[in-house]
């Protein structure tokens, strides 16, 4: 059985204050490592803002859950009373599985998060580099790894935008496809308007406008996301013919685009799309705005429409990427056993041999010199041919029997000791 | 001969069927994200097209001339060149959502051909000629694009309209962006209208050689010529006046609904020497 045992403490298991609390930063692992070096043989931490999770194959001595869990606080110099926090325990085969989970973004707090991929990548180099990561982990992060390219490239799964701003993008994204070179307009200089400023910048937008009413709030938030070009919101319509994208989210009871603006400015672009996008509420563009042609006229709940049924989507695709993750474990599970089988082969061929060389030894005296040697010979051949077959079965037989199984059953029939061929020294 | 016979039969009835199971295929893709669909979908387009192929060789073998004497001969001709120009337009984008709109149109014009499609016996020897299959060639290409721009144009509206109206339902998530539908859409118009250009250029040195009552006035030259000059001028007003979405695409429906239309007046109800039963 593997010994592998794993605590996780999570989006379930703890509030993001708590969560911000245990998160390590690859500095804190460093600094962590030699101590959990101590207890266990091999170890992996994985640590973003929604998890930080401790696995541990024990080097002697098996570590509780609750050891593990101190383990995690005690790097981040956590006293016993500060913060209760608490934490989900896995162990074996179902730690790995419970890994790929998560690389696969099924565990995530958002559903199909492929950042998680990336997080784990950094996490296992981290592991490599501090010697922490061995034979066992480094498999179990490699399918990990795989299991998550998998689920991202078979299934839907991290497939369309699950947060507002990001839904704002896609949307732009289907009308414009490529947001190089467009030019954009932020109305207000708020959260809203910073989040989308965000989502913007790395499409390559070419030119972005902040128009805000108070102009030294614009500078802000061009100083901040550095990016952009604040304007008085009085400036707005001498702009808007040159824009693709307005995204709006300012405060206030009177629309800041109005339907004849928006047409002034529409027989500026001959026949080009004008993505207008509302989060304002209440609203910020006339709703009549939308008749008018080529105008594409989206509001906070036609995003939200967009989140919720990318997410349907990405929840409908849970089966799969589960089949996906099962796959992954069998074939770890495969991989995993076969490392029990060579040293019990060299095990069993050691003690066979032995057999053959003391009994060659007892009858040598009456033999002539010709005559060992042919004996040497004939026993030798003996012992390969009688143990031929069962070894390849035992690697290779489709009986019904698990290869654990049958692997137990020579080592019980022919008094295999555990110790004597070392493959715990191999195995978790 | 019979054993060739059979084999062209056998190809006729195979042809839909294949056809069928290629917009089956595209259908499991784009609504259901089948990766059986998704792997297999032009692998088995390029099948079906090679099958169409040698079924058009095979009936120009047996017939002795190429299958372009009869309303639905060109119809299998036009359905294989649907494909074709698909598949170009299809490895040329790497957008494949498409595929089940546009092979539609094949499928359709291949059963219609398939039904009542028959043998002429007597043949005009123009169709011996090996011009004639360039010149009917570049016809069918052009057309094809045409009507690939007006399905791209009418996907675009679509698309359109399905954001407009905040719906964001399938064909939201599954058609490409409106600038990649208007790009296949103009890309179509401009294949088009290049082969079009190769197949009045053709006919107008090659006709008054090989024909002998034709004349310039010939209600399908004329059709021909302004179902050409309207593209051309459109063409030259999407440059000058900078047109662009939802009017280029709207431009290129009209202009095939109006090819249709002048195509099925002129066969249907003026007589003219271009008819080479």
């Amino acid at each position: 059985m593997l010994k592998l045992t794993a605590v996780s403490i999570n989006h379930r298991t703890a509030n993001v204050e708590a969560r911000e609390k245990i998160f390590y930063s690859s500095e804190e692992v460093r600094g962590i490592s030699e101590k959990i070096k101590s207890a266990a043989r091999e170890s992996f931490i994985v640590s973003t803002c929604n998890r930080t999770e401790l696995y541990i194959i024990p080097s002697s001595a098996p570590q509780t859950h609750d050891n593990l869990y101190h383990l995690v606080r005690e790097g981040k110099r956590l006293d016993d009373g500060e913060l209760q926090i608490e934490y989900e325990t896995f162990e074996g085969f179902e730690a790995v599985r419970h890994l790929f989970s998560v690389a696969t973004g099924i565990d995530s707090l958002m559903l199909g998060d492929i950042q998680i991929l990336g997080q784990m990548k950094d996490a296992y180099n981290t592991g490599v580099e501090l010697g922490m990561v061995g034979t066992i982990m480094h498999h179990a992060c490699q399918i990990a790894l795989k299991a998550g390219k998998r689920a991202k490239s078979e299934t839907k799964i991290s497939e369309g935008a699950v947060s507002v701003s990001y839904a704002a993008v896609e949307l732009a994204e289907k009308i414009f496809g490529n947001l190089k070179g467009r030019t954009a307009m932020l109305i207000g200089a708020g959260e809203a308007a910073e989040l989308a400023a965000k989502d913007l910048k790395p499409k390559g937008i070419g030119k972005l406008y902040i128009a805000n009413r108070t102009l030294e709030r614009a500078q802000n938030l061009v100083e901040h996301i550095g990016f952009g070009e604040a304007m008085p919101l009085d400036a707005l319509t001498q702009k808007l013919s040159q824009v693709d994208i307005v995204i709006s989210s300012v405060g206030g009871t009177n629309y800041v685009l109005t339907r004849d603006m928006v047409a002034a400015a529409m027989k500026g672009r001959e026949s080009s799309p004008l993505l207008i996008i509302d989060i304002g509420v209440p609203r910020n563009v006339e709703p009549a705005v939308k008749k008018i042609s080529n105008v594409f006229l989206n509001d906070i709940d036609s995003l939200n429409l967009i989140v919720e049924k990318n997410l349907d989507m990405r929840r409908a695709e849970i089966p799969a990427v589960r089949r996906v993750v099962d796959e992954e474990v069998n074939d770890f599970i495969k991989w995993y056993n076969s490392l029990e089988v060579g040293p019990t082969i060299k095990m069993l061929r050691d003690k066979i041999e032995q057999i053959r060389t003391d009994e060659v030894k007892r009858y040598k005296n009456k033999m002539n010199g010709t005559d060992v040697e042919i004996v040497e010979e004939v026993t030798r051949s003996l012992v390969n041919k009688i143990l031929h077959e069962p070894l390849t079965n035992l690697k290779n037989a489709e009986n019904g029997i698990s290869l654990v199984d049958r692997v137990k059953l020579l080592k019980s029939l022919f008094g295999l000791s555990e110790g004597s061929g070392g493959e715990e020294d191999e195995k978790g | 001969m019979a054993m060739l016979e059979y084999f062209v039969d056998l190809l006729k009835i195979s042809l839909p069927v294949l056809y069928l199971f290629t917009i089956f295929l595209y259908g499991l893709a784009f609504f259901l994200d089948e990766q059986f669909g998704i792997r297999n979908r032009t692998r088995f387009l390029i099948a079906t097209l090679i099958v169409h192929l040698i079924y058009l060789l095979s009936r120009t073998l047996l017939t002795g001339h190429p299958p372009v004497t009869s309303v639905f001969e060109i119809m299998s001709v036009v359905s294989f060149t649907i494909g074709v120009a698909y598949l170009y337009i299809e490895m040329r984008s790497h957008v494949k959502d498409t595929g089940m709109f546009i092979l539609t149109l094949a499928f359709l014009f291949e059963v219609v051909s398939a039904a009542f499609i028959k043998d002429y016996v007597h043949v005009n020897p123009v169709l011996k000629s090996s011009v004639l299959g360039l010149h009917v060639a570049s016809a069918m290409l052009g057309y094809s694009a045409l009507a690939i721009s007006a399905v791209y144009g009418g996907l675009y509206l679509m698309m359109y309209h399905e954001i407009r109206s905040s719906r964001f339902g399938i064909v939201y998530r599954k058609l490409p962006d409106l600038q990649t539908l208007e790009k296949l859409s103009y890309v179509s118009i401009v294949l088009g209208f290049i082969f079009l250009s190769i197949v009045i250029l053709i006919g107008y040195v090659w006709l008054p050689k090989t024909i002998d009552d034709f004349r310039y006035a010939d209600p399908k030259l004329i059709i021909t010529d302004i179902v050409w000059a309207i593209y051309f001028v459109a063409l030259l007003s999407k440059r000058a006046m900078r047109w662009t979405g939802r009017t280029v695409v709207i431009a290129s429906i009209l202009g095939f609904c109006l090819t249709v239309v002048s195509m099925v007046i002129v066969n249907v109800f003026l007589p003219s020497f271009h008819n080479f039963k």
